[in-house]
């Protein structure tokens, strides 16, 4: 790994063959909040749709085919009130095409697109803007089809209404509408002021990159990140919310506070125990909901360190919501009393271990890795792999014990034809 | 043992096939962490009637599904998953039209991992009584699948484009077909199709080739098998045309779901290798409703299309189609534009900019999907199980001429389009 500095800012290489493509990251980190959880995601479509120079969807399309079909995507996320969007362009090795000059339009295309936007004066045109308004609006609405997606935003939406946590990252409508060009043109000089970190991923030398990406005029701010997690929310007696739609099969999620968060020392025993709970295809949710008693084909567990949240989540039948609420909570009571397997144990540590070693595999994730070692300071992988084989059969029962019931959200399957009556 | 270099891509496969019949593909991959390992047979959903030794047999639909969940079962203790999990690695396996895979990934003691993937796919341990277990599992499957408006609709377009093919049925089977599925018919299916001669292994991951090799070739002569069946498939030909050119539902959505499937020949009627006729429909699809094309501009214009827009095709020795779709609030306006712009599609000159552009990009696209193991291992799964070669697409791209796309003028008539909407049921 070899680190260079451009106008202050770092740039990250992993020189590496071992892929077939040259990736290169760019992440601004600035607030999320509900406003830029919709205007971002503007924003991010009309700069990954046309530049200055290649000023129509055809143009910027073409590029990218006439480089070998070159991936090119920009994509935000948030851990709790902190938003990373992030450029990746990923352009295949010159040596495997013969064409060196490659990786030279690639970086002038990304720099084409973060600095010379299609732009209207001091706003995004408007015909380009209203296409993407539109688009955005689309989807906003299609979340409803997909009763996954859906069920998930209810839960959160339940468990805490006026949070940070319940903003979708899919947008808002009402503050879609509230958008203009001259405002998303803020946001944009916005996403230019954030702090900015460069990752490189392929088969390529520190010099050429520096050289190539010397007049990228990026900000480093080199200060303390903000909080990445919610204060503690109050304990109230858990909710049951049922509601009904015309689907087949229903969808049930539990939701439980568990206080652990990105910077807890419980961190990675947490991370343990969702994996036996319901984190991989031996896991206690899997082996006794669904191989034990053949209630569901899809059932898992997933933990969000930003709202110290661990949410249950499955398919089943109408009919046997009570009996899964009962199985999934005798589950959890037996690890908060010490009925915990060594070999399940095990099984998680090496699952994640396995898992971790994976990301190796995948430009992406090698990237998310760093990204999460300089700003969150989680550990590189050999070390992270060390601590979750270090966790232990107390540190399982224990955070088991902090987990507590908030809210159980239930969308009814009530057949297909139930909407038409 | 064959070893086949592909200097251009930086790649090396090494391929051997063993007495009893069964085909060994490693392909070593310096630097990746992970070893795919993928044991498949060429038996899918599309397997409902053959000819065994000469005798006509005939299975219900949603047999090979079945029997991939019930090769997971596990009568002496330890079931599968959880024996691939003792040794630090995962299990998985999926059905198709044409193959049941089953897959090991793993991180370390790669030749354990391996064997064991032999091992329980090659010894069978369900029992009536599991059969009876399992199906309400799998209903419970296909209710998920059944709440997506995209797999409801290709359902149904399926069942109106083709008349008697199995692929108008889904792959997990039909309702009626999973509960009439007895342990007696995945008995049969298994002695029919996992014979090591109709099988497969591929291998791709940092390994020592000769390591594996030996491994499989120890493992394999350990065991005995019964004399390899000659095998028929019994796949009713189609006509050109769709069965019907329409069809609607509705369901508890709010964007309504509209597609549009083309009918396709059999791939050996369009006269170019099978490689080749794909590479040209994604350049064909991708001229006419890519980003780049005039029409996929329109239908932003005219708001007939958003995100989810997207195409698609399936195309094998007895059918194929291709398949567009959206999520759209203008689902008859979307549906009768796609249809007029597919129908002009003979009359269309590709010219020679666009076309090397989209050679251009076809082969980037190819060569970058080197970077996936598991895509490695599926290409070469299927693509083998049909009898190509996948690296062979390499030069099949090489080898194309802007006037081949010609030979898919007559694919695009009237009476091989069908059209199909889930429809909102709030509205």
């Amino acid at each position: 790994m070899e680190h260079l500095t451009i106008n202050h800012s770092t740039i990250t290489i992993l020189p590496t063959e071992q892929f077939k493509t040259i990736s290169i990251f760019i992440v601004f980190i600035g607030t999320f909040d509900r406003k830029s959880a919709t205007s971002r995601l503007l924003l991010n479509r009309l700069l990954s749709s046309s530049t200055e120079q290649y000023n129509t969807k055809k143009k910027f399309n073409d590029k990218l085919l006439g480089l070998y079909d070159a991936y090119f995507n920009i994509a935000s996320f948030a851990m709790y009130q902190t938003m990373f969007t992030i450029f990746e362009l990923e352009i295949i090795d010159p040596n495997l095409i013969g064409d060196p000059l490659i990786l030279e339009e690639g970086v002038a295309f990304l720099k084409q697109v973060i600095m010379h936007p299609l732009l209207d004066h001091q706003a995004f045109p408007m015909k380009e803007f209203m296409e993407e308004k539109r688009i955005i609006r689309d989807r906003i609405l299609n979340i409803y089809n997909n009763k996954v997606v859906y069920s998930t935003i209810r839960l959160l939406e339940l468990i805490a209404k006026d949070d940070v946590m319940t903003i979708s990252p899919s947008g808002n409508l009402e503050v879609l509408e509230t958008m203009t060009p001259e405002g998303l043109y803020q946001d944009y000089q916005t996403l230019l002021q954030e702090d900015a970190r460069v990752v490189v991923v392929g088969h390529v030398e520190a010099n050429a990159i520096h050289s190539l990406m010397a007049d990228l005029k990026l900000s480093f701010l080199d200060q303390p990140h903000r909080y990445y997690g919610r204060p503690s929310r109050a304990m109230t007696d858990p909710a049951h919310v049922v509601e009904e739609q015309a689907i087949q099969q229903s969808r049930l999620l539990m939701g439980y506070d568990t206080d652990v968060f990105y910077h807890s020392p419980d961190l990675y025993a947490m991370i343990v125990f969702n994996t036996m709970l319901g984190g991989m295809a031996t896991s206690s949710l899997f082996t006794i909901i669904r191989e034990q008693y053949s209630l569901a084909y899809q059932i898992d567990s997933s933990l969000s360190f930003e709202f110290g949240l661990l949410v249950i989540n499955g398919g089943i039948d109408a009919s046997q919501e009570e009996t899964v609420i009962g199985h999934v909570k005798d589950i959890i009571k037996a690890y908060q009393q010490g009925s915990i397997d060594p070999v399940l144990l095990k099984m998680a540590q090496d699952n994640i271990s396995s898992n971790l070693k994976e990301s190796l595999d995948r430009p992406s994730e090698l990237f998310q890795t760093l990204l999460r070692h300089e700003l969150l300071h989680q550990p590189l992988i050999p070390e992270f792999i060390d601590i979750i084989q270090a966790v232990t059969l107390d540190d399982i029962k224990r955070v088991s014990q902090q987990l507590s019931l908030h809210t159980i959200y239930f969308l009814k399957g009530m057949g297909p034809d139930y909407a038409k009556n | 043992m064959q070893k086949i270099d592909y200097p251009h891509i930086r790649e090396t496969v090494y391929q051997t096939t063993l007495p009893n019949g069964l085909r060994v593909q490693v392909v070593p991959k310096k630097g990746f962490s992970k070893v795919y390992s993928t044991f498949a047979t060429s038996f899918g959903s599309f397997a409902t009637a053959f000819k065994v030794n000469g005798i006509a047999q005939t299975l219900p639909f949603g047999v090979a599904h079945f029997l991939e969940h019930q090769l997971f079962e596990s009568a002496d203790g330890v079931d599968v998953t959880s024996q691939f999990a003792l040794l630090g690695a995962d299990c998985n396996a999926y059905t198709d039209y044409q193959e049941t895979a089953y897959i090991a990934i793993s991180a370390s003691r790669h030749a354990e991992v391996i064997e064991l993937l032999l091992n329980y796919v090659q010894h069978p341990q369900f029992t009536p009584n599991s059969v009876r277990e399992e199906q309400g599992i799998i209903e419970q499957e296909r209710s998920m699948y059944l709440d997506r408006a995209s797999v409801r609709a290709q359902m149904g377009l399926l069942k109106n484009m083709y008349a008697v093919h199995p692929i108008r049925e889904d792959i997990v089977g039909t309702k009626e077909s999973i509960q009439a599925i007895t342990y007696a018919d995945l008995r049969q299916a298994y002695d029919t199709f996992y014979h090591p001669s109709n099988m497969i292994l591929v291998i791709v991951g940092d390994v020592e080739v000769n390591e594996v090799i030996a491994l499989v070739e120890a493992n394999q002569a350990k065991k005995t098998f019964l004399t390899a069946p000659i095998l028929d498939m019994m796949i009713p030909v189609e006509v050109n045309e769709v069965v019907c050119a329409f069809g609607e539902d509705k369901m508890d959505i709010i964007m309504p779901k509209a597609v549009m499937g083309i009918k396709l020949l059999p791939i050996a009627t369009f006269g170019l290798s099978n490689f080749q006729v794909e590479v040209m429909l994604r350049m064909i699809l991708e001229e006419h409703f890519g980003l780049s094309s005039p029409s996929y501009q329109f239908m932003l214009d005219h708001e007939l299309i958003n995100t989810h827009f997207s195409f698609n095709f399936y195309l094998d020795h007895a059918v194929g189609y291709i398949y567009l779709s959206a999520n759209t609030i203008k689902p008859q306006e979307f549906l009768a534009y796609i249809q007029k712009q597919v129908l002009l599609i003979p009359s269309h000159e590709m010219d020679s900019e666009s076309f090397e552009c989209l050679h251009r990009a076809t082969h980037g696209s190819l060569i970058k999907s080197l970077n996936s193991l598991e895509t490695i291992a599926h290409n070469i799964v299927e693509y083998s199980l049909a009898g190509d070669d996948f690296f062979s697409i390499f030069d099949a791209i090489r080898d194309l001429k802007k006037q081949d796309i010609h030979r898919f003028d007559g694919a695009f008539t009237p009476l091989a389009i069908s059209q199909f909407i889930i429809n909102s049921s709030k509205q």
